[in-house]
């Protein structure tokens, strides 16, 4: 198998506005790949769809080899997703939160320890989510996603509301991660060009362009 | 996966629901405030009805029950939405039944609190027969679990509604007369010395009832939780 994720002729129509309009990609893996374009473009909308969290509304979408369709709780497992919004309880601690994701993907104490390292989150593990900075929630968001040895990574909308130093470590650390493809989603074309080395323009629901960077 | 699993999951979800709201203890503490209080107004205004009637006690503890539910839901799916944790909830590689069945497992403890707090305070303020306590138990329990099951299903409807909260409340009410008609007739017979096995029709409708919306939350539920 050479290619992680495959989309052939996918659509996506949200109360008869097309969302995307007939996506065929692949990507390979280890690759990783942004999504760029304005608002409304359809990137969050794709990578929903390569998540298993929402449905195509005609098309077919592999990850791995699996049907997201036909197999949902095995392509859920063989994803990590990092949503717009952190997906921490804000009443938990970063290790709580941790062991209560984690429970869904089998996760062992040392997987809890590989993601917090990886992730260099250990001095904050016992920090209830609510005080955590934005960049130190996405952090953990990382490690939450990342818990289950995930084969592809999405991370919806990386970027947004980082600082530049926070921006730095986290592309650091992705970039130390090879094991799995990274699809994100960006606005910011500089910080896509420092982690991925391929862009995909979207623009109304369909691909514009495709450039190496 | 085996139902081992699933059910460790939906342990594993309700106890993380559970520890959520008690370290923002105020709002199950005002669930358990509002039964206590419930029972004390009651009592003040009406204990002298309650040992003539007691059919109108009987409405009394329902109506506690039937409301403290309401205010369990609003924390149900509904907050999952509002923080944006839901599609956390979403991206989990189990069945969107078992996260119904966290929720649903969720809203029955706090019930249960609720029950507790009701049937203790009762015993004290409206002079509750501890010989009945047993049969009405089993009653008030089975009747819990149905609004629990139900109550969570209405909260995962209107979870994306604009208006959720005045929808659960309007919502709730149809789909619970089913489990409110039975339940209260029979807390009013046992109340009245009739025994668990003279209401066992309505507990059997009980458990129908419960059967029926839990099989068509489990063909159903998975295209209410897709966004």
């Amino acid at each position: 198998m050479s290619q992680a994720v495959q989309l052939r002729g996918v659509t996506k129509t949200y109360d008869l506005l097309p969302a995307l309009r007939g996506i065929d990609l692949e990507v390979g893996l280890g690759d990783f790949v942004a999504f760029l374009g304005p608002n409304g473009a359809g990137k969050s909308t794709l990578l929903k769809i390569v998540a298993g969290q929402i449905s195509p509304s005609s098309g077919r979408v592999q990850v791995m080899g699996s049907d997201v369709r036909k197999n949902r709780e095995r392509v859920k497992r063989l994803v990590g997703l990092v949503g717009h919004r952190s997906f921490m309880y804000d009443e938990l601690t970063v290790n709580e939160n941790l062991r209560f994701y984690g429970k869904f993907f089998s996760a062992s104490p040392e997987d809890l320890g590989r993601v917090l390292e990886m992730t260099d989150m250990q001095r904050w593990k016992n920090t209830k989510a609510r005080h955590l900075s934005f960049g130190l929630r996405k952090r953990a968001d990382i490690a939450r996603a990342m818990l289950g040895h995930p084969k592809v990574l999405i991370l919806d909308e990386l970027f947004s509301g980082l600082d530049i130093d926070a921006s730095e470590l986290l592309v650091k650390h992705l970039k130390s991660n090879r094991d799995a493809s990274i699809l994100i989603s960006s606005h910011s074309l500089d910080w896509a060009k420092r982690l991925c080395g391929r862009g995909i323009f979207l623009r109304n629901g369909r691909i514009e362009r495709e450039v190496k960077f | 996966m085996g139902e081992g699993e699933n059910l460790r999951f939906a342990i594993a979800l309700a106890v993380k629901d559970l520890t959520v709201e008690l370290r923002r203890a105020h709002e199950l503490l005002s669930i358990i405030a509002f039964a206590l209080t419930s029972i004390l107004m009651s009592s003040f205004a009406w204990g002298g009805l309650f040992i003539r009637n007691p059919a109108v006690l009987s409405a009394a503890l329902w109506i506690v029950i039937y409301f403290s539910n309401i205010l369990a839901l609003t924390t149900s799916f509904s907050r999952e939405v509002d923080r944006g944790t839901i599609a956390g909830l979403r991206s989990l590689p189990t069945s969107p039944f078992v996260v119904l069945m966290g929720k649903v497992l969720y809203s029955f403890v706090v019930l249960l609190l609720v029950l507790l707090t009701t049937i203790i305070s009762s015993i004290i303020f409206l002079n509750l027969d501890v010989a009945v306590i047993p049969a009405i138990l089993v009653l008030f329990v089975m009747g819990v679990m149905d609004l629990a099951l139900v109550g969570s299903l209405v909260s995962a409807l209107v979870m994306y509604s604009e208006g959720k909260t005045l929808l659960l409340s309007f919502l709730f009410f149809p789909v619970s007369v089913p489990v409110l008609i039975p339940s209260t007739q029979a807390a009013g017979r046992i109340l009245s010395g009739y025994t668990l096995i003279e209401v066992l029709p309505e507990i059997q409708l009980l458990l129908a009832f419960l059967l029926a919306i839990g099989g068509v939350s489990f063909l159903l539920f998975e295209h209410v939780f897709q966004e």
